[in-house]
């Protein structure tokens, strides 16, 4: 397939080392030639140095032929002019364009995303993925990952085991015949900073991160089953009223439920912003490191606290003082991978990476058809993909026991017309179904040549 | 030749539209007589304006360097230059009537005060009662024409509580009062056809043709003034003041009168600050007068029972709603309201609400809604920082325009006009009226509600029996309150004002 990647940024960079990896013909096209020489040779990919949105550049790119362009530009209306010159001059078949500005997002300008209008089929934003992870994961306290697959029904659970685990020291054969209506299974164990799928005859010991895919429904059962216990989460405490915090402080105000949700900005002009917008939120304006801003929003008592700041190195600081002050919950925005490994020392308890998320949400849309979804795990240690069984795969007809899965591949669970399966070596796999799958990295070209995703889909 | 009408100065425009106007009781009077009224109008009429053709004539070429701040000069002079010459004729009629208490009479006419100057005297014909509501009523279209088109431009009368730094609108060239008519063109359809309607109306429930004409007048500028002596001499008072209460909700905010013509910050009426403001002030008093009725029962012989009950509930709401526009207008229902409530003296509520007065840029007096709305919500929003220092408000730029800036503009108002009261009943205290009659005369004037004076229960005050140097006091601060004390200060410096 042949893909334009306008933007040589950081999420444009991602996307292009995903595509490339997967043996697209992707083409980079930036207006710093600096940014295009260093993809060029880092990345397998072609680059073209100038403005994204010239239909000359465009050409230049191979525009005429390309069957998809990203448009992940820093500009909202390079984005979107981009992506109309793709159309009308080009014919681009696929558009992906990133819009950061909230009006562009509204529901009201939905309408104008059309294909006679402006020629645009995925929208993605930032802010609002990054708003959405943030939900996810004050939705599952105790886990310190999340995501969920298969419209909702399947969901990843990245759970630290502690000592109140009643199930540690137990072989995980053991676990599944004494459980054997919970729709839940192991499918990835973190010891000692080394992820690995288990094998059945595998314990689980304290200080274990584990991967759990639960079926939406046994999803507390799992969360007991592991030692977490699911409390309400009531007071919650936001740092940053950018888009993001104000994102995520408007889904919890049209929640049912009475959250007491404060917002705490340091910026003047976007607090006011944001108290603007809210109606039921508390927005404070002060500098969210201060002990005191903490403890007037009321810190020692919150259930949880969302550092979604632009700042890293602010995020991780207020979500350590906050939990020192007594808070029961942190979750920080981190944009610089290498800091995740922090997480752990530091004690926070969830972080949200907003490239990786932008990513993924992405990739989800370029894969859309056979593979349905994919999610990075940790420092993309492993993925989890989401795939549609085709009727040429070598996985079709066949028994779960009998394909050849490499060793680091687990399957979390099978959709076969609207029912969610718990697999089962005996489970035969037909054209049509729906897989889940948990893959360290280095197994992951194995899994999609199994798929056949690159060769039949496009 | 309306072109080189419109580029004379205002005050001399204003003149001559108040000469013509006393053709109107002079056409009265012919028809329904007596003719002795009819005269001195029509005459005073003709020489007023051959006196106001000359002094056009001398003024035609006058070019003011800055006609923005001339017109602001020449509303300000109106309210000092216009009232001896609408006595002018008053004076002709009545020669019995001394000429202070009749200027006095125009000025609270012309402020929409409507102070019942000549109460316990020998009753006036109809004609003149007809000339003392048209003064009223025309006062109210010069006031909200003012309001709209000439103290907006300086961010006065209101302007400044919404829009505290915004010089906007002083970028605006002006050769000529073409703006004013384009705004008495806004006005006057609402305001002309209200009128219209409820005299309609008036006379459809069965009052006398004057009556209702003058009701309407008084209604729709919130002069106040009756021929009958206000609501309690009307035929089917129920109907009537329900025709009344409708209109006089209709001047409570500058809204109704078409949203172009001033400062407005694009908010749905039920998110108007004043409106709610009213709303909220009016619903808890009458609630509050009403329940007195169950707490006091014990210590009166209040009455009982449904009819009276509702009768009651009437009367506060009309009553109220009376007194916030600074109408005055006093429910025939409000003895059997006052008698319901059991409270010994419910119009000191009634005084308050004439101080609080009704929304800015109408015709209603007082302190203004919006300044007190501002207040309010600059109260809420302290007491919301004692338990959060550091939150930060929201409901919008104009929420927050409305709790700074217009907050202390309001306060500084505020401050201003009671000390400017405080200032009034010494002086009248000084010259020897008592602290009982001084207090009312005082909150009357100031809050441009005449009628607030027959609600004391005391000794009813003869406003004529008042020496020359207190009904000087008094007009002045029906001048004062009119124009908001700032107008007048602005004039007063206006280097001040524009630096």
């Amino acid at each position: 397939m042949k893909v334009i990647i306008c933007g040589a940024g950081q999420v444009g960079w991602q996307i292009a080392n995903h595509l490339a990896g997967e043996r697209n013909e992707v083409t980079i096209v930036d207006f710093n030639p600096e940014l295009v020489r260093r993809a060029t040779d880092t990345l397998d990919v072609r680059g073209i140095a100038g403005f994204a949105s010239y239909p000359d550049v465009l050409e230049k790119a191979g525009a005429k032929d390309a069957d998809m362009i990203i448009a992940a530009t820093q500009s909202d209306e390079i984005n979107m002019v981009t992506c109309q010159v793709a159309h009308s001059v080009f014919g681009v078949p696929r558009k992906i364009a990133r819009l950061r500005a909230q009006s562009y997002l509204d529901a009201i300008y939905s309408d104008l995303y059309r294909r006679d209008h402006l020629p645009i089929d995925v929208v993605i934003s930032p802010e609002r993925e990054v708003a959405e992870a943030a939900l996810q994961r004050l939705a599952a306290p105790a886990t310190f990952d999340t995501e969920s697959f298969m419209k909702g029904r399947v969901q990843l659970l990245g759970l630290a085991l502690d000592d109140d685990c009643p199930v540690l020291n137990t072989p995980l054969r053991q676990l599944n015949e004494l459980f054997s209506t919970l729709r839940a299974i192991v499918v990835g164990v973190r010891r000692q900073g080394r992820l690995f799928a288990p094998e059945p005859e595998d314990q689980l010991f304290v200080g274990d991160q584990i991967y759990v895919f639960s079926h939406s429904e046994d999803m507390n059962r799992t969360l007991d089953i592991f030692g977490k216990t699911t409390h309400k989460q009531e007071r919650i405490v936001i740092i940053g009223g950018g888009h993001v915090g104000l994102g995520v402080a408007r889904a919890l105000e049209t929640r049912t439920e009475k959250l007491r949700v404060k917002v705490i900005e340091k910026n003047r002009a976007i607090a006011e912003n944001a108290a603007d917008h809210l109606q039921r939120t508390i927005v404070l304006n002060g500098d969210g490191l201060d002990m005191d801003i903490l403890l007037e929003a009321g810190i020692d008592r919150a259930d949880a606290i969302l550092a979604v700041t632009d700042d890293d190195k602010t995020n991780l600081l207020v979500a350590v003082r906050a939990k020192a002050a007594g808070c029961q919950m942190a979750i920080a925005l981190v944009n610089d991978p290498s800091l995740v490994s922090l997480m752990g020392p530091l004690n926070i308890d969830a972080y949200i990476n907003p490239r990786a998320t932008t990513v993924s949400s992405i990739l989800r849309h370029i894969r859309h058809g056979r593979v349905r979804a994919i999610y990075s795990i940790g420092n993309t240690e492993a993925e989890v993909i989401e795939a549609q069984v085709l009727s040429t795969s070598p996985l079709a007809g066949q028994i779960i026991r009998d394909i050849p899965f490499p060793e680091g591949v687990l399957v979390g669970a099978v959709l076969k017309g609207d029912k969610v399966l718990k697999p089962h070596g005996d489970l035969r796999m037909e054209d049509g179904d729906v897989i889940l799958l948990f893959a360290l990295t280095k197994d992951v070209a194995e899994v999609e040549r199994l798929l056949q995703v690159s060769v039949d889909f496009f | 030749m309306p072109r080189a009408i419109l580029n004379l100065p205002l005050l001399v425009i204003l003149m001559g539209l108040s000469s013509l106007t006393m053709y109107v009781p002079a056409a009265h009077a012919v028809i329904v007589g007596p003719m002795w009224v009819a005269r001195p109008f029509f005459y005073g009429g003709s020489i007023l304006l051959i006196c106001t053709a000359m002094l056009a004539i001398a003024t035609e070429n006058y070019r003011p360097r800055d006609v923005g701040t001339s017109q602001l000069l020449a509303f300000v002079g109106a309210f000092f230059v216009l009232p001896p010459m609408l006595a002018l004729p008053f004076h002709q009629a009545m020669p019995h009537l001394s000429f202070v208490d009749i200027w006095f009479d125009m000025t609270s006419a012309l402020t929409t005060t409507g102070f019942d100057t000549f109460a316990g005297q020998a009753p006036l014909p109809n004609s003149i009662h007809l000339w003392r509501a048209l003064v009223g009523w025309m006062g109210g279209l010069l006031i909200l024409v003012g309001a709209g088109r000439i103290l907006a431009l300086f961010n006065l009368g209101g302007a400044e509580i919404m829009n505290a730094k915004s010089t906007a609108q002083k970028g605006i060239q002006l050769d000529s009062s073409q703006h004013l008519v384009k705004g008495l063109f806004i006005i006057f359809p609402v305001y002309g056809a209200a009128t219209v309607l409820l005299w309609l109306g008036l006379i459809i429930s069965g009052e006398t043709q004057l009556t209702a004409f003058c009701h309407a007048l008084a209604t729709i500028s919130t002069s106040g003034l009756s021929p009958v002596g206000g609501m309690a001499g009307t035929n089917s008072p129920f109907l009537a003041e329900m025709l009344v209460f409708i209109v006089l909700a209709l001047t409570l905010s500058r809204r109704f009168y078409g949203d172009s013509i001033i400062i407005t910050e694009g908010l749905h009426w039920v998110k108007d600050p004043e409106l709610r403001l009213a709303a909220t002030v009016i619903v808890s008093i009458c609630a509050l007068m009403f329940s007195c009725h169950f707490l006091a029962l014990s210590q009166t012989d209040a009455v009982h029972g449904i009819l009276p009950a509702l009768g009651a509930l009437w009367g506060f709401l009309f009553t109220t709603l009376s007194f916030m526009t600074t109408t005055g207008f006093i429910s025939q229902h409000w003895p059997m309201a006052q008698a319901w409530s059991g409270l010994d003296n419910p119009s000191l509520i009634l005084i308050a609400l004439a101080v609080m007065g009704g929304g800015v840029a109408t015709t209603a007096g007082g302190i203004k809604l919006l300044r007190a709305a501002a207040l309010f919500t600059q109260v809420g929003r302290e007491l919301d920082r004692i338990i959060l220092p550091n939150s930060v408000g929201g409901r919008g730029k104009a929420a927050r325009q409305l709790r700074r800036e217009g907050a202390q503009l309001a306060w500084i108002y505020m401050m201003l006009i009671s000390f400017l009261m405080v200032f009034l009943l010494l002086c009248l205290s000084l010259i020897g009226l008592n602290f009982e009659s001084s207090m009312p005369l005082t909150l009357a004037a100031f809050s441009n509600t005449g009628p607030l004076l027959s609600l004391s229960q005391e000794a009813a005050i003869a406003l004529v029996d008042l020496s020359i140097l207190e009904k000087a006091l008094l007009g002045l601060a029906m001048i004062l309150g009119r124009l908001e004390v700032l107008a007048l200060v602005a004039v007063l410096m206006p280097r001040a004002w524009q630096a």
